[in-house]
């Protein structure tokens, strides 16, 4: 028996060897060359050796206020985004926590947003939002008069910040909406049923027997959208490139000033942001 | 249910409802109704939703590979993502079975390991993977892209099949290796055709993030000729004789093979996502 | 589990071989274009065809860069050891790379001298200098800027042409109906290299530079000031938001507004529908080739011409060979029927460098060129007298090529277009960023 359990486990280890190897070799190995790289300043030429500088660029970064700018907007960007998918998908799970004809199909469309290739996406929102020709534009001006005029969505520096947050949400609220309506249709009706003998309203329902059931899930939406919108590229960048969120920001560092240890510097700061960010958020706000 | 119901909180049922699928498909129905119209129509004001004129001349332009070469970037998404979406599941059926089935000292750290990988989103991995790949001579190679989708997506892959072998009765396996089958024999003979759905929209979800995917694509691939379908899109953008129409029909195009293999695993995808089942 | 790692290397071993055997082909040259379209990239690749069937030693690996993507391109090739041999872009681009030390300037003159640099404008050549002697890259084809406007709305209201500021102000307010989505002109508002070429031509006009003849810095000029504040003005009669290119062509061809400032390759766009050309049509307006009319000479203090070389250029590298194949396809490209195929792929937007093609029955025949009619060899002629901010006093700046690839111009102009300062302090702010960029 106990050589059976030796080969077992020698086979485990062959089974897991692939998924160790792809995973350390592409994730874990790269998060450290990362940080190798941000303490040094690290030549364009491959074939030219990186000089170690220590803290310089962490202290560069620090100081720099366009840092700071996007680390701003990265805030802006996440939290808004946050509540507004996490809200609306709640909503949208509440409103279809019912039978009704054709729920199926429904469900099936609200999440279409979600599996569309960003790139398609974004380009149907662009000529959603054209400042002259767009059908945003047109409604919300010369149709229901609620803005005083045309604005460029997509381009101006002050506005583009809306489009993009639109844009996550509607892409992003679908997840929220699956996951809470998987917990919704879970909850035990017999839980309302003796609800509605003793009376309670409508309210009283969703506060003292929905909201609990539902904390679990929306607590881990809330942090998973967190961590992945911290890091959302391609949604804000192929949108609107004059949004500097700070993945943003660290592509252009990286990709077209050539500060490699800047960037790589940068995007240490970032993880060790969100990894605080997780400690905190699961010790003090879910108790866990 | 819809018995007791006033009919006024059905209106507002019906309202909301619209409400919520028109923000949700306005930006599909602007897509397809732009792709449809003829360029006089496309910067018409005021803006309307059914073309006056309706044209497939977009499409036809689109594919004509004289135009844009969307054919070419077609291939390449193809190759990309089914290459990934297929090495990948075959390391993760063999990973999430060590996981569900077999005991070792260490299973408990590896697979936590594995589900860290949530922590370190794209961005943080483009400048040393840009790096490596570089060293490694990959840079502006397809192999460079497969091998990062690989990785991406294994996690999830893992994740949900992991789940899915553990609801196989143990019972059957023992029997069939009390008949004499290896290990090997009782993944192939039995734990494969069981979760056959399973590892369909496994590939499926991997498919498609490969599909959609364009940090890495943008910062690995040089060449007109090894691009995929995002990059390929966002250049019509930015060339001068791009017309909205075309633009339009490409996104069309693009959106449209997802969405279809989407539907057609919706139900099990739906079904078995749980919070390891996603990464973004 | 022996067999299956024997699979697994020789399965490793075939694929190594696989990928090794490919390289022992021909020399291969790789050419970057900013042509991106791919009617355009279909025409280089007959060009490449032909040349490739005249002789069997070099093979020609065409890649598109957009033109704003050049510099990051160039960069991420770097850090990944794989540069092009030859480029075609820029002249602002070309002498940056000169000024990094990135181009090999013998190969260039190499090539000019081949081609003859007496037939060749020495407007062109003079764009694309090397401060310390020859030249930084050869010239290939140059386009114009200036106001295309409607003729027959300006007549219909009695306006001047817009070659002077006060007339460009004066219809632009006349025109500019925001409520009914009828704006004045459409000028570059953006963070792009559009801004910084509208622009130029208004400060060249009025003898507004950014370095004086010593080359030192002086954006912060009084001229430069009042220029930025003529320029934020204007502004206010444009379509909502930053505005590139892309506002300037969609806007004008739906009729939107009656003058917007563009380089000549808006020409096929307006001239398309009078030909017989079956494809895509570009104006909504009819018959838009005949009421349009194009104003390249903008006059205030001094007149102004505004336009762009593009040019060949070869990156250093050690193989020889292959720069010597860039260089016989450079060559190539530059001479007779090629050369007017090459141009013929936009019409009107892309000039000959070369009087002795311009000049040349086979160049000027051509379907939209003679839509144009005489207002096309006009059109052209500006190329040879372009007014540039790199260029003062028969003096080249490299320099200005850190400034350009960080859209400082731009950003100046945003900053008084989106944030209200005023022409001063965005003048003063543009003035410390190009001093930082120069450093």
């Amino acid at each position: 028996m106990q050589i059976k359990k030796d080969q077992e486990a020698k086979l485990g280890y062959w089974l897991i060897l692939p998924t160790v190897l792809s995973i350390g070799g592409l994730i874990i190995y790269p998060v450290f060359y990362n940080l190798w790289l941000s303490v040094h300043d690290v030549n364009m030429n491959p074939t030219m050796p990186n000089e170690f500088i220590g803290l310089s660029h962490f202290i560069n970064i620090l100081t720099d206020l366009d840092f700071w700018i996007s680390f701003r907007t990265s805030l802006i960007f996440t939290s808004t985004t946050v509540i507004g998918t996490t809200l609306l998908g709640l909503g949208v799970a509440l409103l279809l926590n019912r039978k009704f004809p054709g729920r199926a199909i429904v469900r099936g469309i609200i999440l279409l947003p979600y599996v569309t290739p960003v790139i398609s996406a974004a380009f149907g929102w662009k000529y959603l939002f054209n400042p002259v020709f767009g059908m945003f534009n047109y409604i919300m001006v010369d149709v229901l008069s609620i803005l005083p005029q045309h604005i460029n969505w997509i381009e101006s520096p002050r506005y583009a910040i809306f489009a993009v947050i639109i844009f996550n949400i509607w892409r992003n609220f679908p997840f929220a909406f699956l996951m809470i309506l998987a917990e919704l249709q879970s909850i035990s009706d017999t839980l309302y049923e003796a609800a509605e003998v003793d009376g309670a309203t409508i309210w009283q329902k969703f506060k003292y027997i929905t909201l609990p059931e539902l904390k679990f899930v929306i607590g881990a939406l809330v942090i998973l959208r967190t961590i992945w919108n911290f890091y959302k590229f391609s949604e804000v960048y192929l949108l609107s490139s004059s949004v500097e969120v700070l993945p943003v920001y660290i592509y252009e560092k990286a990709f077209s000033t050539y500060s490699f240890g800047e960037a790589a510097a940068i995007s240490a700061i970032l993880f060790v942001f969100v990894l605080g960010f997780i400690m905190f958020y699961v010790r003090k706000v879910l108790e866990w | 249910m819809v018995g007791k119901e006033s009919i006024r909180s059905k209106i507002i049922f019906v309202v909301l409802l619209i409400t919520v699928l028109a923000f949700v498909l306005i930006p599909f129905i602007t897509m397809i109704s732009s792709s449809l119209k003829p360029n006089v129509e496309q910067t018409q004001l005021p803006p309307k939703i059914i073309p006056n004129n309706p044209t497939i001349e977009h499409y036809q332009g689109v594919l004509n590979p004289e135009i844009f070469p969307f054919l070419i970037y077609f291939k390449n998404s193809l190759i990309v993502a089914f290459l990934s979406a297929g090495i990948g599941i075959v390391i993760a059926i063999f990973g999430s079975y060590s996981f569900a089935r077999l005991e070792y000292t260490g299973r408990g750290v590896i697979q936590r390991g594995v589900l860290m990988v949530y922590m370190f989103g794209g961005v943080l991995l483009v400048i040393p993977l840009f790096q490596m790949i570089s060293k490694l001579g990959l840079f502006d190679t397809r192999t460079s892209l497969i091998i990062t989708y690989i990785v991406q997506t294994l996690p999830v892959s893992l994740y949900m099949l992991g789940n899915y072998f553990r609801t196989i009765p143990e019972s059957i396996e023992e029997a069939a290796i009390i008949d004499g089958c290896s290990r090997f024999e009782v993944i192939y003979r039995i734990v494969l055709p069981l979760s056959a759905p399973a590892i369909v929209s496994v590939f499926i979800y991997a498919f498609m993030i490969a599909w959609n995917e364009y940090l890495f694509a943008s910062v690995f691939i040089n060449s007109s000729s090894l691009r995929t379908l995002p990059l390929g899109l966002n250049q019509l953008f930015y060339t001068q004789h791009y017309v909205w129409g075309r633009m339009m029909a490409a996104s069309v195009l693009t959106a449209v093979p997802v969405i279809i293999l989407f539907l057609s695993v919706e139900r099990f995808i739906t079904g078995g996502l749980t919070f390891g089942g996603v990464k973004e | 589990m022996r067999k299956k790692a024997l699979v697994k290397i020789s399965l490793l071993l075939v694929l190594v071989f696989v990928f090794t055997a490919t390289s022992f082909a021909q020399t291969t040259v790789e050419y970057w274009t900013t042509q991106t379209e791919q009617e355009r990239v279909e025409v280089i690749n007959d060009l490449i065809a032909r040349f490739e069937s005249q002789q069997d030693q070099y093979q020609i690996e065409l890649v598109t860069v957009q033109e704003n993507d050049i510099p990051t391109k160039l960069a991420s090739g770097m850090a990944a050891g794989r540069l092009p041999q030859m480029i075609e872009v820029g002249a602002e681009n070309i002498l940056n790379l000169g000024a990094e030390g990135m181009l090999d300037s013998e190969a260039v003159n190499d090539v000019v001298n081949r081609i003859g640099e007496e037939d060749i404008y020495d407007g062109a050549l003079k764009m694309l200098s090397n401060p310390a002697g020859g030249y930084f890259g050869v010239p290939f084809h140059g386009w114009v800027q200036g106001i295309w406007y409607r003729e027959d709305l300006f007549e219909e209201r009695g306006l001047e042409p817009p070659t002077t500021w006060e007339s460009i102000m004066t219809a632009a307010k006349e025109f500019y109906k925001p409520e009914e989505q009828q704006y004045g002109i459409v000028i570059g508002t953006n963070k792009d290299a559009y801004a910084r070429q509208t622009f130029t031509q208004y400060a060249l006009s009025n003898n507004a530079r950014i370095f004086d003849e010593e080359g030192n810095l002086v954006f912060n000029s009084p001229e430069m000031v009042e220029t930025l504040k003529f320029y934020a003005e204007l502004a206010e009669t444009t379509p909502p938001g930053p505005n590139g290119w892309r506002d300037a062509r969609d806007l004008y061809l739906a009729g939107r507004v009656p003058m917007m400032m563009y380089s000549t390759y808006i020409m096929d766009d307006i001239g398309l529908q009078a030909t017989d050309y079956a494809g895509e049509q570009g104006a909504i307006i009819e018959n838009l080739v005949d009421k349009t009319n194009f104003a390249n000479t903008m006059k205030h203090k001094t007149e102004a011409v505004f336009g762009q070389i593009n040019g060949l250029t070869f990156i250093k590298s050690e193989d020889q060979e292959k720069l010597e194949g860039a260089k016989t396809f450079a060559e190539f490209l530059l001479t007779g029927e090629n050369y007017i195929d090459f141009l013929h792929m936009a019409p009107g937007g892309m000039n000959p460098v070369r009087p002795s093609i311009a000049n040349d029955p086979k160049y000027l025949e051509h379907e939209l060129l003679e839509v144009w009619g005489e207002k096309s060899a006009r059109i052209a002629s500006g190329l040879n007298s372009i007014g540039k901010f790199g260029y003062v006093g028969g003096r080249v700046f490299p320099e200005i090529g850190n400034i350009t690839s960080q859209f400082i111009v731009g950003q100046t102009i945003m900053r008084m277009t989106e944030r209200g300062w005023s022409a001063e302090r965005a003048a003063e702010w543009g003035h410390n960023e190009m001093q930082d960029a120069l450093d």
